[in-house]
């Protein structure tokens, strides 16, 4: 009896004890990120970021493939934070005569990044190592990285972090179908790269200062003050009848005015400073029925104000109608 | 070996492969049942005209109860890095939570309230994603522990009101015993492990997230049963469309009734300027002269306001000439401001009823001229031109509608 208790306590410690090392094998180690600047309302954060094009060693296989979806996936989840961030395909495009010259991302000086890219700080990125093992029992996925923060503006380093991101499956796990499971997702390499660098880029970006809540109070939209139209209430149209817009507002921006949904991005020119004019000829099949005239006015940030031309809707003549007139 | 004996093994061999091909069955059927979806979405057919340059606004997400807080943000920001893949361009948090904070738009259980052409005015958004996490429910019954997450989305377009998504979604996952424990200790330490580890919730919801998004990331993939048979309009834009047109539509009935009795012009040649009223003042309110007279009445000119103004001004200075008589006449001038004059009093209560719901005190003023009935549409009363004036620019301004000033106390 004795040794049976024995043996079950025996039992139980040592599958607790496994049980344990499955959890810190699956991934939930901490990730430590040195800020190295003061936070707090008087933080002159940047405001645009561009993630630069990920570095790895050459030496392993595996890195090649891993670095690109790092990169996607930190940037998708990054855009999360409160920094404007420029697509990777413009980061990209805007360094390729540069990179072309046979240097790569990271050897760019700080002087000739901010020259190139406009943007007020740069991230960088290194991968040191990457897993993707699937040995029937066994299964790994993992990435080991470093990431660094720079403002252009000062040269200044803004934070730093090396984590290695590990999902492991294998006889530890609770149960059968999870291993089954783990070890058939972890196959397929590039949707395990996936999971593991979105597992990264989550923790790790919840450790980056976060501007956020120190820019609401800032953001204007551009400003629209009126919104003129040649529709009048109930007033009927029919094809080749023109729409005639005005728009005043900022000078110096971006116009365009849509109808409903059906026809939209129409541009609006701007004949004198803060008047904007446009037009749209009605065509035969136009669904424009009970649309509204919507006038969009953009600033270079990307930032868009929106108004309404509610005095009359686009009514479409009906074909009868047109008919008997 | 005998037959006996041959037959009896080859049975043997038969029932284990027959055992093994069902075990393994089993596990496979196990396999694909233990992380459940139950995924309803539907698309319109106009999502796929939204291009590229269209923005969208993923609003902050609504929750039922205060502990779901960490799971509403890790839907959104599943949200945005899923989204960030599609075509549409998203419009950045910071910005959508900061110019939300300006309009004081700080629940987000109100947002399906709000007609989503505000949000574009708000936001500059061409589209809205309004989410909500229905439920988080985590259970434990020693050997088996599961946890669901369930979430709704709505993608608005902000122009029209259309809804161009619609999704509901549960996502559920398990631990116990159906999932074959590798020993006793997994048996009991397991569901207790899935139950408390936070990284489970965050992978469930993170797979969630990718089901749900990954018909707005290919909406041309859409099957037939995936997409709304017609529009749907979102009721508060309806709402607010029908109030549009009715606005039009009496405005037009308005133009034309009131072009039947006078034109309600901005210059005359002939009219007198009230004395100390600014000249442009009195351009603007003094009805035209030339007035136009339908065939089929019996017309008889109707006095301008100012004339009427000047006569009440002459017959009150005469009236207080009498000491102690009373009169209509002898009251101190009243003004109110006009916004319509119809043939018909339908037409004239529905404008009132509009107007009482933006909370203007307006009444229909009846008049007969000639046998013929008109009725006028009248709001507040005031003892100062000055201040009618100003009222009757501000309505001009917010409503669309014209109005003039007219007086109040005849008889």
């Amino acid at each position: 009896m004795f040794f049976l208790k024995s043996y079950v306590s025996k039992k139980f410690k040592f599958a607790a004890a496994l049980v344990l090392a499955a959890l810190i094998g699956a991934g939930c180690g901490k990730v430590k990120v040195a800020v190295h600047h003061e936070e707090g309302d008087n933080w002159d954060y940047p405001e645009s970021v561009a993630i630069l094009p990920f570095s790895y060693e050459t030496a392993v296989e595996e890195n090649k493939t891993s670095t690109s979806i790092l990169r996607e996936s930190f940037f998708n989840y990054f855009s999360y934070l409160g920094y404007n961030d420029i697509p990777l395909t413009t980061v990209d495009l805007k360094l390729e005569p540069l990179i072309k010259t046979g240097v790569s991302a990271n050897d760019i000086s700080n002087e000739e990044l901010k020259k190139a890219l406009g943007v007020d700080a740069i991230i960088q990125g290194h991968v040191i190592n990457s897993t993707n093992l699937t040995y029937g029992i066994y299964a790994e996925t993992s990435i080991e990285a470093e990431l660094k923060m720079t403002d252009l503006r000062t040269g200044e380093l803004l934070w730093d972090t090396t984590h290695t991101e590990l999902n492991t499956s294998s006889i530890v796990t609770p149960s059968l179908i999870d291993m089954i499971e783990d070890q058939a997702a972890n196959s397929m390499a590039s949707a395990a790269y996936h999971r593991i660098a979105e597992s990264f880029s989550l923790k790790v970006l919840a450790k980056i200062p976060d501007p956020a809540s120190l820019r609401y109070d800032k953001i204007k939209l551009p400003h629209i003050e009126s919104v003129e139209a040649n529709l009048k209430g109930n007033s009927k149209l029919k094809p080749n009848d023109l729409i005639y817009v005005t728009m005043k507002g900022e000078s110096a921006l971006v116009g365009h005015f849509d109808i409903g949904s059906f026809k939209t991005g129409i541009l609006m020119k701007e004949v004198s400073p803060g008047l904007y004019t446009g037009s749209y000829r009605i065509k035969e099949g136009d669904l424009i029925d009970g649309a509204l005239i919507i006038t969009t006015l953009s600033n270079k940030k990307g930032l868009a104000a929106k108004k309404f031309y509610k005095k009359a809707l686009a009514i479409k003549k009906t074909q009868k109608l047109s008919q008997k007139e | 070996m005998n037959i006996n004996s041959k037959n009896k093994f080859t049975r043997t061999k038969l029932n284990f492969r027959c055992s093994v091909k069902v075990v393994f069955i089993f596990i496979m059927a196990l396999t694909f049942t233990s992380c459940t979806t139950n995924l309803k979405s539907k698309v319109a057919g106009n999502l796929n005209q939204f291009s590229k340059q269209q923005t969208v606004a993923i609003l902050p997400v609504e929750i039922i109860k205060k502990d779901q807080k960490e799971t509403a943000r890790m839907l959104r920001q599943g949200l945005y890095a899923h989204l960030k893949e599609s075509k549409f361009n998203i419009l950045e948090r910071y910005v959508v939570d900061g110019l939300l904070k300006q309009h004081d738009l700080n629940n987000p259980a109100d947002f399906l309230k709000i007609n989503p052409m505000r949000f574009a005015e708000i936001l500059g958004a061409d589209a809205v994603l309004i989410t909500r996490v229905n439920r988080i429910e985590r259970s434990y019954l020693v050997v088996h522990s599961s946890i669901e997450v369930g979430v709704s989305a709505q993608l608005v377009d902000t122009r029209t009101g259309e809804i161009l998504w619609r999704a509901e979604q549960t996502e559920q996952d398990y631990q116990g015993l159906a999932k074959i424990p590798t020993g006793i200790s997994s048996a009991i330490l397991g569901p207790i492990q899935f139950v408390t580890n936070k990284l489970n919730l965050r992978r469930i919801t993170s797979k969630l997230v990718t089901k749900l998004t990954a018909i707005v990331k290919n909406p041309e993939k859409a099957e037939k049963k995936e997409t709304f048979e017609k529009p749907i309009i979102v009721t508060s834009t309806t709402r607010d469309l029908d109030k549009i047109k009715s606005v039009n539509k009496l405005e037009t009935k308005w133009v034309e009734d009131s072009a039947a009795y006078t034109e309600i012009p901005h210059s005359t040649k002939t009219q007198k300027k009230l004395p100390n009223e600014p000249a442009s003042i009195g351009k603007k309110l003094s009805p035209k002269t030339e007035e136009k007279t339908p065939k089929h009445i019996n017309w008889v000119p109707r006095k301008t306001g100012a004339q009427a103004i000047e006569k009440s001004n002459i017959l009150t200075k005469a009236q207080n000439t009498v000491p102690g008589q009373t009169s209509t006449l002898s009251k101190p001038l009243q003004y109110t401001i006009q916004v319509g004059a119809f043939k018909t009093e339908a037409n004239a209560n529905q404008m009132v009823s509009n107007l009482l719901e933006k909370g203007y005190r307006a009444h229909v003023q009846p008049e007969i001229k000639n046998g013929i009935s008109l009725f006028k549409v009248h709001f507040d009363a005031f003892g100062s031109k000055k201040k009618a004036l100003k009222l009757a620019e501000k309505f001009t301004a917010e409503e669309n509608l014209s109005s003039f000033i007219t007086i109040t106390n005849s008889n």
